[in-house]
């Protein structure tokens, strides 16, 4: 088996959306060096986070959820065209909490349509 | 003894045979003989009396009740053949008259055949040449019935011109029916003499002759001189029968008749027939007797004709005979149909019912007793929801079981539980109510007798009539039963209680409610009648509606709710409850898979989400594998670029084999009439079973999960807030300051028309406008009506279209001012529901409150004639094996059902058997391997061709003689029935080549190892081989069971089809949006108009293509040529001056008004016009123009009027001056510009301003074609029989199309059905309504006919041509 880290990266919140639902709010997170940008669903109740936090993210196996604190199942979906040449955007979706990643090609190259785990932890 | 194998066993019941007995080659209706009468007749019936009173009431022998023509109790038998009432079919007598009698039935033939032979050698009033060449005519092999009436019209007005008989020379003149009695003929011999104006006119011999015989009357009776002139001959029944006897053979055949069958003198009576007594039972009350009215008017006949030969006897004086003779005649008239027209109702006493009576009407023996039955073995009760029940499922109260039997054949396999059955006896379910030993055809009641004797004595091969039971096939319905999905088949399930109850997914194919409503049940009786309805009417078989293919059993109301509310995103479960919610909707005998949490870290949790994943895939070997991406009902397309699945109402659903990724489930999704529905993905994709499973888990769940839950709404859920109290108030006041404004414009005159509008109009027009926006600004964004009418505002009421009008003196009510046109006195009502109306605005709410009651009571009785004559006259239409659509006298009325063969109900996209976005994400993510390399571009289309090469090969082109032709070519020479199925491969084709396209856009193509290759092959554009193949399989296979099955009957589903959502329709007109004062007819009375072929119809409108599209003052040149102008539109003015020398008219045109409306005119033109105007043609009027004036000259000279003619001099006069005044007034309406028939023409605009369209209302497509500056090949009409006339069937066909498709777009109906309409409207050459007059020239039958309308004259028709039907 290869790498079981699919994608890793460092983020910091750059928004949080809490209106809509009680439990859930969507954050919109910038990678450290700009390139990466993502919005997530999270259980706001179990995770809380803030604005200008910053989060270790990683996608990859259930092997090494015991060193994150917040872990997600799902499904990674489709892939799109990103807004550049050579980036691209990935759907995953954890039971309807989805994930929108966006950033350049090489980053996100391992990533497969198929079940991943989402590892975030401060 | 087991039967050998093989052997025939008798298997207790009739089996359905595949051959038939007997079959029925021909009927034949015809007329009876005299003969004929008498040799049928077992008794000459000549006594009026019933019974003998004077030996003891026994039946009168000779009477009406005679017992040798059978008996109507059951204690008798017949005299004739001795049997029992049930097994005498009855014997007919027969009665003598004395003198021949008309029959009303056959009266307008009578009258017909009068009309075409000679009053008095009774030949046929035609030269020997003409009679030979109509001879011919009528003689051309495969003559239908529409071109025979043709040719018999064409007959009989030749024959009624002609004045003297070729023949016999006598004079032959006007036969026609008294105007008042019933039943008189008039002959007015000498009507040409008489009408002659000639001086020279010289009475013919008979004339003389004729007035000859008055010579006595006029002599001793001096009134007579004074009618004498209008003296007619009186055709009665005994000259009429020597007439008709006199008449040959050979003319028998001129007239219509084969005289084999029918003779002329058979349409009178000579003898009347006596039927049956069985058929006009007596029905006896201890002493006294009440008798049907037919044994009452025989009698009544036997009477009068007894009177009139005692009368003849004793040579009672000519005018006492004729009276008798006339009263007998009206007595048969009478006997045979009780409302002849003409006859005076009054004196007849009460009506009674005739022969006629008996058949006609929905209660008659065709509508109530042939087309329609009674039937045994049905129920009917209040209906109420059970979700716990199956879809398929009906629960049947045990009352309505134990009354309600099957009968069961005894086997070895079921003999205990019969056993069992008849044990428990006909009270206690489950029980049997009969017995019926093998071999025997004795039913054995089992109320009575030893039970446990007779069950233990149950052998195989008995039968047993047993309780319904659990499983059993029944047929559920309710009325009305608009379409075929009113009557299914369910299972029945027998439960306690006293209703009938059925899953509320079931509601919508019935329209059910349960607010009282009630259902009948109906239980087949045989094995092959359970399969059948299984198949055809099973609830799992009829999930898709044939209207158009969408679902219609589908979760409603509290399933949506629950549905969404459990799939937000909000809602996560912890295990336990997670498993609690999962056995909710799965029953013991399905496994279910708990899938891994959404959340793991920091604790296991799943989503409301992933209820759904296991709803639609509880386990791993579950084959269904569900996917879709669909709007939800809040979707809103992103403006900004974002994806559609971050939309933050969660608002787009992504489903992904089974796994929902994002979005909710709501109406669009789950609910009945959208095609992205999951239960409908799992009806195309696997099967029904699995869609009906589906509903089955969801209406569990949503009771149990909602009985938990609690869902409820308050009265403070229609509170309405601070802030929206305000933001409607500030709406409110701007909506009210701009109608102000516009008042103040109309009042002031300054309101800029619109086009074809008057200044009230246009402001009606505006403050509609304004005033119907307010609601739905005030409505919170996508808040329903009924939310925003409780919580908001009420709104405009609208009454008949409009603004309220006023009802009292220029105003609508005294409380206020006269001639108000602000919003709250022509019926706004600003208040809502909740806050309360004010009184007026309760009063204006009432008003267009009972306007809808109204419309709804007139909507549905006009729908339901509507549907029923659409019913009529395309139920026999089915496909057949060589994929025609005919009727049922095998014409061709489409070559292919639909052009494609396409059956609607199996269209997966809108109108197309398959859609491919969907189709495509469904083999794409079933067949998804990471493993697998994606295709290149050139690799994706060389497998494409080569999957499609194979399907080409089998369509290969050919014309008349064999020659192989170019795959497209599509001249007239190659065009063939395979187009449509070409035209969906190359569908199939253009979507794979997009997707190659996309790949080589991502630079597929370019060098398969550079990164943005890689990333466009393994990611954004992967499409593998077996994807590719899975996919155009799955599209191919789609096309295939699309197809339309042989013996399918699209008539009857497409009648249902287009007459079902009408019931739906508003009465009400609709206006352009734009083109104000431009209306159309919309709705049912529009429909009406098209399918009834209707030569005039309300709002005719042409719609010209402009060959200029862009330019509207181009535009306005071409509306200046169509639309009419007249003079007084350009006249400035008109003088006129009168001296003794001279008179003269001058009319001074206004150039400057020709140049701004851009009409082509001058004043030669103008002069042109004035002088083709019929009062200007006269040689007395001399005209003088100038650049901008017309001099019209009169010569007085009184030598010039000698031409004039006399209706010229009537209507002006023959004084110069007087006659220069009358053509003063004709002067400003004489038309100088535009088409005769076009009464307004209107440019209507796009937005853009770039596509103008004229507008004509009014006739005249011809000339509107022809108009320099349209586009004649793009100008159509809405009126189908103008389109008839000026371009022939074919548009004909598709001008109901296309206007059948607009009234009804709303209603998403698949054009097939109507275009079978259209083709069932104009198959015969010429546009036929769907009327009884339509119906009679599309059909020959004549069974078919009677069962429509006027059943007794369809049949007295038949049976006075006798021919084969």
């Amino acid at each position: 088996m290869a790498d079981p880290l699919l994608f890793e990266d460092t983020f910091a919140i750059t928004s949080i959306n809490a209106q809509k639902y009680d439990r859930v709010s969507r954050l919109t997170c910038t990678s450290t060096d700009a390139s990466t940008t993502f919005t997530l669903d999270v259980n706001s109740e179990l995770y809380p986070c803030a604005v200008g936090d910053w989060r270790e993210v990683s996608m990859g196996e259930q092997t090494l959820a015991n060193d994150y604190d917040y872990v997600c199942h799902g499904k990674v979906y489709r892939f799109e065209e990103g807004q550049t040449k050579d980036t691209m955007a990935v759907f995953v979706s954890f039971g309807g909490l989805l994930l929108y990643l966006e950033g350049p090609y090489r980053k996100l190259a391992l990533l497969k349509i198929d079940h991943v785990y989402l590892l975030l932890k401060k | 003894m087991q039967p050998p194998e093989g052997a025939q066993i008798d298997l207790g019941k009739a089996q359905v045979m595949d051959q038939a007995p007997k079959v029925i080659k021909q009927l034949k209706f015809g007329v009876l003989t005299n003969n004929d009468i008498v040799n049928q007749a077992v008794v000459e019936v000549s006594d009026r009396k019933f019974f003998d009173l004077e030996h003891g009431r026994t039946i009168a022998p000779h009477g009406p009740l005679d017992p040798r023509m059978g008996i109507s109790n059951k204690t008798a038998s017949c005299q004739t053949c001795g049997l029992q009432l049930k097994d005498c079919n009855g014997h007919f007598g027969f009665v003598r008259l004395v003198l021949p009698a008309f029959h009303v039935g056959y009266f307008r033939q009578v009258i017909g055949i009068l009309q075409e032979i000679c009053k008095q050698c009774g030949r046929v009033l035609l030269t020997e040449k003409e009679r030979r060449q109509y001879l011919r005519e009528l003689r051309r092999p495969g003559l239908d019935n529409l071109r025979r009436m043709q040719i018999m019209k064409r007959l009989n007005a030749r024959c009624r011109k002609t004045r003297e008989c070729y023949y016999c020379d006598a004079i032959n003149g006007v036969v026609k029916k008294v105007g008042s009695s019933a039943l008189k003929i008039t002959h007015d011999k000498f009507r040409a003499f008489n009408a002659s104006s000639s001086v020279k006119k010289q009475p013919p011999v008979s004339k003389i002759v004729f007035d000859e015989s008055f010579a006595d009357a006029r002599k001793s009776n001096p009134d007579v001189e004074k009618h004498f002139k209008k003296a007619q001959e009186d055709l009665n029944a005994l000259r009429v029968l020597k007439l008709f006897q006199k008449i040959s053979n050979a003319d028998c055949e001129i007239l219509g008749l084969d005289p084999q069958e029918a003779r002329p003198e058979m349409f009178l009576w000579q003898f009347i027939p006596a039927p049956p007594v069985c058929i006009r039972p007596s029905v006896g009350q201890d002493a006294a007797s009440t008798e049907d009215d037919l044994t009452a008017k025989l009698g009544d006949i036997i009477q009068s004709n007894m009177t009139l030969k005692s009368a003849l006897l004793k040579g009672a004086p000519v005018q006492n005979i004729m009276e008798c003779w006339d009263y007998m005649q009206l007595q048969i008239a009478v006997y045979i149909n009780s409302d002849v027209p003409g006859l005076n109702k009054a004196d007849l006493g009460k009506p009674i019912r005739g022969f006629v009576q008996r058949l006609k009407g929905k209660q008659g023996r065709f509508r109530g007793n042939l087309s329609g039955k009674r039937v045994e073995f049905s129920g009917r009760t209040v209906i109420s929801p059970d979700p716990n029940l199956r879809i398929d499922e009906v629960a049947i109260p045990e009352l309505v079981a134990k009354n309600m039997t099957y009968p069961e054949l005894v086997t070895r396999y079921n003999k205990e539980k019969l056993q069992k059955c008849v044990r428990n006896g006909p009270t206690k379910w489950p029980g049997a109510r009969y017995l019926v030993k093998k071999g025997s055809d004795w039913q054995t009641n089992l109320k009575f007798g030893n039970l446990k004797q007779v069950a233990n004595a149950l052998q195989e091969g008995d039968m047993v009539e047993r309780h319904l039971e659990d499983g059993d096939i029944v047929l559920f319905n309710r009325q009305p039963s608009l379409h075929k999905l009113s009557i299914l088949s369910h299972f029945a399930k027998i439960r306690p209680h006293r209703t009938f109850r059925l899953n509320e997914c079931v509601c919508n194919p019935y329209n059910a409610d349960f607010d009282g409503d009630e259902m009948n049940l109906h239980v087949p009786q045989t094995e092959e009648a359970r399969a059948e309805a299984m198949e055809l009417m099973g609830v799992k078989n009829n999930l898709a509606t044939p209207k158009n293919g969408e679902p219609i059993i589908s979760a409603i109301q509290d399933f949506i709710s629950a549905a969404f509310l459990l799939s937000n995103k909000d809602n996560f479960y912890d295990r336990g409850t997670f498993s609690q919610i999962c056995l909710y909707m799965l029953g013991p005998e399905t496994r279910f898979d708990l899938p891994p949490p959404s959340i793991m870290k920091p604790q296991m949790l799943w989503t409301g989400k992933q209820v759904f994943n296991v709803l639609m895939h509880p386990n791993k070997d579950d084959p269904v594998l569900v996917n879709l991406d669909a709007a939800c009902r809040q979707f809103k397309a992103p403006k900004d670029g974002r994806p559609k699945d971050l939309d933050p109402n969660d608002a787009w659903l992504v489903i992904r084999n089974s796994e929902v990724m994002c979005g909710v489930m709501d109406k669009s999704t789950i609910g009945s009439g959208k095609k992205d529905n999951v239960f409908y993905i799992m009806l195309r994709d696997f099967g029904p079973a699995a869609a009906a499973e589906g509903m089955n888990r969801l209406s569990k769940l949503s009771a149990r999960w909602f009985t938990n839950m609690g869902f409820s709404i308050g009265i403070t859920d229609v509170y309405p807030s601070e802030r929206l109290i305000q933001s409607k108030n500030d709406l409110v006041e701007t909506a009210y300051a701009a109608c102000d404004e516009v008042i103040a414009k109309y009042k002031a005159g300054t309101l800029e028309k619109y086009p074809g509008c008057d200044e009230l109009q246009t402001m009606e027009n505006q403050i509609s406008g304004i005033l119907s926006k307010v609601r739905q600004e005030a409505g919170d964004e996508c808040s329903s009506i009924n939310v925003s009418q409780m919580v908001a505002l009420v709104g405009q009421q609208i009454i008949g279209g409009q603004r309220v009008q006023d009802g009292f003196q220029d105003r609508t009510l005294p409380h206020f001012p006269k001639n108000a046109r602000q919003p709250p006195s022509k019926g706004f009502v600003r208040n809502s529901f909740f806050s309360g109306l004010e009184p007026q605005e309760f009063i204006f709410h009432a008003m267009s409150g009972r306007e809808g009651l109204v419309d709804t009571a007139v909507k549905t009785a006009e729908t339901g004639y509507m549907s029923r004559r659409l019913m009529k006259s395309l139920e026999d239409l089915s496909t057949m094996y060589d994929d025609t659509v005919r009727n049922s006298s095998a014409a061709i009325v489409q070559f292919q059902y639909g052009d494609d063969k396409l059956d609607p109900v199996d269209m997966e996209g809108k109108a197309k058997p398959v859609h491919f976005d969907r189709t495509f994400i469904h083999s794409e993510s079933t067949t998804y391997s990471n493993d697998e390399r994606s295709l290149l571009p050139a690799e994706i289309t060389a497998v494409c061709n080569e999957m499609l090469g194979k399907e080409r090969a089998k369509l290969t082109r050919q014309d008349l003689m064999g020659n192989q032709l170019q795959y497209m070519d599509r001249s007239d020479n190659g065009i063939d029935q395979y187009e449509s199925a070409r035209d969906f491969l190359d569908s199939i084709e253009e979507y794979v080549s997009e997707k190659a396209k996309k790949l080589s856009d991502l630079g597929g193509d370019i060098d398969p190892s550079g990164p943005s290759s890689r990333k466009g092959l393994d990611h954004t554009g992967k499409l593998t081989e077996t994807t590719l193949r899975a996919f155009i399989t799955a599209c191919l296979t789609k096309y295939r069971k699309a197809q339309v099955e042989p013996g399918h009957a699209v008539g009857a589903v497409g009648a249902q089809s287009i007459g079902e959502p009408g019931t739906q329709m508003t009465l009400k007109t609709f206006h352009f949006a734009g083109v104000a004062g431009m209306s159309i007819t919309q709705g049912v009375p529009r429909i009406k108009e098209i399918i009834n072929a209707s030569k005039e119809i309300s709002t005719p409108v042409i719609s010209c293509e402009l060959v200029t599209k862009d330019s509207l003052s181009s535009a306005r040149i071409v509306k200046g040529r169509i639309e009419k102008t007249f003079l007084r539109d350009v006249m400035e003015s008109m003088t006129h001056n009168m001296s003794p020398e001279r008179a003269y008219i001058t009319i001074r045109i206004n150039l400057q008004t020709i140049e701004k409306l851009q009409l082509e005119t001058d004043v030669s033109q103008i002069l042109k016009a004035i002088k083709s105007h019929r009062r200007f043609r006269g040689d007395d009027i001399s005209f003088e123009t100038t650049k901008r004036t017309i001099k019209m000259f009169m010569n007085l000279d009184p030598s010039s009027k000698a031409g004039l003619t006399k209706t010229e001099i009537a209507t002006t006069s023959i004084d110069p001056f007087l006659r220069l005044n009358h053509l003063k007034r004709f002067l400003p309406n004489i038309q100088i510009l535009g088409h005769p028939r076009a009464n307004r023409a209107i440019i209507r605009t796009d937005d853009s301003k770039t596509n103008n369209v004229l507008l004509v209302e009014g006739y005249g497509l011809m000339e509107c074609m022809t108009t320099v500056g349209v586009d004649g090949l793009h100008t159509r009409t809405n009126n189908v029989m103008e389109a008839r006339e000026v371009l022939g069937i074919e548009a004909a066909r598709s001008t109901i199309i296309t206007e059948i498709s607009e009234v009804m777009k709303d209603m998403d109906i698949d054009p097939r059905h109507m275009q079978l309409l259209a083709d069932v409207m104009t198959y015969k050459g010429e546009v036929l309504g769907i009327t009884r007059f339509g119906l009679q020239k599309m059909r020959d039958s004549v069974l078919q006919l009677a069962s429509f309308e006027k059943t007794a004259d369809h049949l007295f028709d038949a049976g006075g041509r006798a021919v084969p039907i």
